[in-house]
């Protein structure tokens, strides 16, 4: 409590460890924190009664590998949604970097390590794009990045014209096949280091306390002589190199690229961005959370395929699966911002 | 050094917008460690007054001096430099952020680790908005980790007010602080102005309530259409004079034992008012 005391002098200010970790926050914020684990537990669960097969080491590892690209997409837009926007063109956007890297190892004599420094370069020129439209033609950020997102779409169906590339080298697939130790999965390895620098960056950068000033309160931020437009600008060009990461992961995983690949990967990370808890009208991070709502969603499709429910039904099972934790938390009622 | 030369002194200000005359050649002064309401109905020209003091709307006419130094104030960066914090009535903090990350937005305290990655330093971000709330405002934060949403306005309007004394402002004003307090927070308020007069930092308070306005401030300002009708040390104005005055019932009254003359020349430094305030 606030208190009227003028015993300043003398009373230390020191810090408190105990309040530090739980302060005053209610039960309901912990179980938010806490919800998409919670998710993974529960479900873990109840795959494990159902299958005895399921939990394996080569099971995990797939999880694993599948959640990953979608980790890295999530913690990109936990920025994006923080700072107060979306960006809908990320799946186009990894289907056109992983077509960069392909493009360019097959008809072009570029080094493979160059071309995976390429496509990171075209993720961010895409997500400067966007970044455009949003802070210069100050296009709302949901059309600037549905345009995109059709057009960059659009752009790849026409360079590959209904072909599929397959096969490439190792070091084009380092990242989404490499293991390290010959166990550790390689896209696991960089999901998680995504996960730790998206971490310290929301907590500890400038760079993540202005994302969440800009989606807290806009005005207020401006007045604080935040360069608004500038970070919204990071945001996605910080989304685009993410998902060129995400690209080339995938494009080691698939071996292959055809022009369809990354549909539906918006929806997906969005998603996993709401399960893990992160305020879809900004201000509010939760950076873990998305990894967790990824690997949930992860494990789910695997259980579905494992239980021999058709690849479509996916789709509305995570439906629910949003409803169902949407309405946990608003349950809970664990209030995330002001109204308004 | 004495409160001989005003703060902040700005003489035969005229500002017009279109034909309208908002300021009329008015004269405005405060000392170090004054409290000096600013009252007038809707359009007297209040809120342009303000404006001009914070740069966002430069005179047309006029003098300022600062310190006793002319000044030309052309934008909020300019007055901010100068020393002078504005909190609105829509304060300007972020509701999702806790108290010590309102108190220093825009105004991180840093760490380097390894040479070259500068994080912010948390910790001691928290500790010194603790020590500000606490020490200049009596207000204990600590431990309070929720964001500032939850608090109470009279808290919400504590965190703006460290904001203001971090960025060692040397004059702050308050526009409407009381509107949306409770009976309690009105009091805190109150007591939180004085600590600001205590530390010799001048505030200029502008309200509709008069009871607030007598409570708080050694000296009314009346504005009525852009003239100023009044400037009276509180003890030698009554509520109801002073409500004649913004009607315009009562045609002027000036009374200035307060107001001293060109203050003889001095360099005041910047960097150099926390151990002014002292």
């Amino acid at each position: 409590m606030a208190t009227d005391a003028p015993r300043a002098a003398d009373s230390r200010l020191r810090s408190r460890p105990f309040d530090r970790v739980v302060g005053q926050r209610p039960l309901s914020y912990w179980l938010t924190l806490l919800g998409p684990w919670i998710g993974i537990l529960v479900f873990g669960v109840f795959m494990l009664f159902m299958r005895d097969d399921w939990l394996t080491v080569v099971n995990m590892r797939n999880i694993l590998i599948q959640a990953s690209v979608f980790m890295v997409l999530a913690v990109g837009m936990t920025f994006v949604i923080t700072g107060g926007g979306i960006d809908l063109s990320v799946g186009a956007m990894t289907g056109a970097t992983a077509l960069t890297v392909a493009w360019l190892v097959k008809f072009t004599a570029l080094p493979d390590v160059l071309a995976i420094f390429a496509a990171f370069g075209v993720g961010i020129l895409m997500g400067a794009i966007n970044g455009l439209l949003v802070t210069r033609l100050k296009m709302p950020d949901f059309i600037a990045t549905l345009a995109t997102w059709i057009t960059f779409g659009g752009v790849v169906l026409v360079v590959i014209e209904g072909h599929t590339l397959f096969r490439f080298s190792d070091t084009v697939r380092f990242l989404g096949r490499y293991r390290l130790f010959e166990q550790l999965p390689m896209a696991v390895v960089v999901a998680v280091i995504v996960g730790i620098i998206g971490h310290v960056l929301m907590t500890r950068s400038r760079f993540g306390r202005y994302t969440i000033a800009i989606g807290g309160n806009r005005k207020a931020a401006v007045e604080a002589g935040i360069p608004v437009e500038r970070y919204k600008m990071f945001h996605y060009m910080f989304m685009g190199l993410l998902a060129g990461i995400a690209g080339v992961i995938m494009l080691g995983r698939l071996n292959a690229v055809h022009g369809l690949v990354g549909q539906g990967y918006e929806i997906h990370t969005i998603a996993a961005v709401i399960i893990g808890g992160t305020a879809l009208y900004g201000g509010v991070p939760r950076i873990w959370g998305s990894i967790g709502g990824a690997l949930l969603l992860g494990m789910m499709a695997n259980a579905l395929t494992f239980l021999g429910i058709h690849y479509f039904v996916q789709y509305v099972f995570s439906g629910i699966i949003i409803v169902l934790i949407v309405l946990i938390y608003s349950l809970l009622g664990y209030r995330q911002r002001p109204e308004g | 050094m004495a409160s001989a030369s005003p703060l902040l002194e700005m003489t035969a200000i005229t500002k017009r917008f279109g034909g309208v005359r908002a300021l009329d050649e008015v004269d405005f002064a405060i000392d170090p460690g004054e409290v000096v309401a600013l009252v007038g109905e809707n359009g007297a020209g209040k809120s342009t007054l303000i404006k001009v003091i914070t740069g966002i709307h430069p005179p047309e006419g006029g003098s300022i001096r600062y310190r006793g130094k002319p000044v030309e104030v052309r934008s909020r960066r300019e007055s901010q430099q100068l020393g002078i914090e504005v909190l609105y009535q829509e304060l300007s903090l972020v509701g999702v952020m806790n108290a010590y990350q309102n108190v220093f937005l825009g105004k991180e305290l840093t760490k380097r680790y390894l040479g070259f990655i500068e994080l912010l330093d948390n910790e001691r971000m928290r500790l010194e908005a603790e020590r500000i709330l606490l020490e200049q405002l009596g207000m204990d934060f600590r431990g309070r980790w929720e964001p500032i949403f939850l608090m109470s306005g009279g808290q919400q309007q504590a965190i703006a007010l460290a904001r203001a004394i971090y960025a060692e402002a040397s004059l702050v004003i308050l526009d409407e602080p009381m509107a949306s307090l409770g009976v309690e927070e009105v009091e805190r308020t109150i007591a939180i102005i004085q600590r600001l007069r205590e530390s010799r930092v001048a505030v200029i308070v502008i309200s509709h309530n008069l009871e607030h306005i007598f409570a708080v401030a050694d000296r009314l300002v009346v504005l009525r259409r852009g003239r100023k009708v009044g400037d009276v040390p509180k003890d030698r104005i009554t509520p109801e004079e002073a409500i004649a005055l913004m009607v315009g019932r009562l045609e002027e009254k000036i009374v200035t034992p307060g107001t001293v003359p060109a203050p003889p020349r001095e360099e005041p430094r910047r960097g150099d008012r926390r151990s002014e305030s002292r």
